[in-house]
């Protein structure tokens, strides 16, 4: 599942959240975020 | 006074590392009880208990830690109770995401991930609405210091489906069953 721009940044944003979460072990997805992308988001 | 600055910044500092620990600690600490529960108190004879042990000591948790957890999932300690649970939801731009969670109050830890997935305009789905496009594999870590082929036949030959090379590591794909008698061959 290939996703860029706004969507990208929402979607690690959100990955970020769950994973912060004391009760989350892991969270698996099958998106798709080119390295441009990826550090375009990340900064 | 410019010592005293100095030093409530070491303490902020301080504060985050601790902070950061004991989160990764309560995680290690669940996976641990949840793996005795399951498989009993001897890491000799439970692979998922031996990797949680070993996790938990990369991290220089104190043996006591890892002992009461131990106990606390076999039931000679009182504690705490967990379960595992798996949700599912669709993420920004339609990625599906599993998330697997240890908790002891599923109606809290569900709310919770519904408030995250809200505040990024991502929705929870029902059971097995996303988990058919995910297949559950193994997966080992390896620093690639070894060659490539060495590595691939070593792991081929204790069982493992495929190894790839990703930067400075090799990824390797175990079935789910046989992770932990890869991990450790010598595992009866």
């Amino acid at each position: 599942m290939k996703v860029e721009g706004s969507d990208a940044k929402r979607l690690l944003q959100l990955v970020e959240g769950l994973e912060e979460m004391d009760d989350v072990a892991k969270v698996f997805s099958n998106f798709d975020i080119d390295a441009e992308a990826m550090a375009a988001v990340t900064g | 006074m410019a010592g005293h600055s100095k030093w409530k910044q070491i303490k902020r500092k301080k504060a985050v590392t601790d902070q950061k620990r004991g989160a990764v600690f309560t995680r290690l600490i669940r996976e641990i009880t949840i793996a005795a529960k399951q498989g009993g108190g001897d890491p000799g004879g439970n692979a998922r208990l031996r990797t949680a042990i070993d996790a938990a000591k990369a991290e220089n948790m104190p043996a006591d830690n890892i002992d009461r957890a131990i106990k606390k999932g076999t039931g000679e300690l009182e504690g705490v109770t967990y379960e595992e649970v798996t949700y599912e939801g669709y993420g920004p731009g339609g990625a599906a995401l599993l998330i697997q969670a240890t908790t002891d109050n599923p109606n809290r830890t569900v709310a919770e991930i519904r408030n995250v997935f809200q505040r990024h305009g991502a929705n929870l789905a029902a059971t097995n609405a996303v988990a058919w496009m995910f297949d559950r594999k193994g997966q080992i870590v390896v620093d690639a210091k070894a060659s490539e082929d060495a590595t691939m036949e070593a792991a081929l030959d204790a069982g493992a489906e495929d190894m790839e090379k990703e930067g400075d590591i090799y990824l390797i794909t175990t079935p789910p069953t046989q992770l932990h008698a890869i991990w450790f061959p010598r595992t009866p």
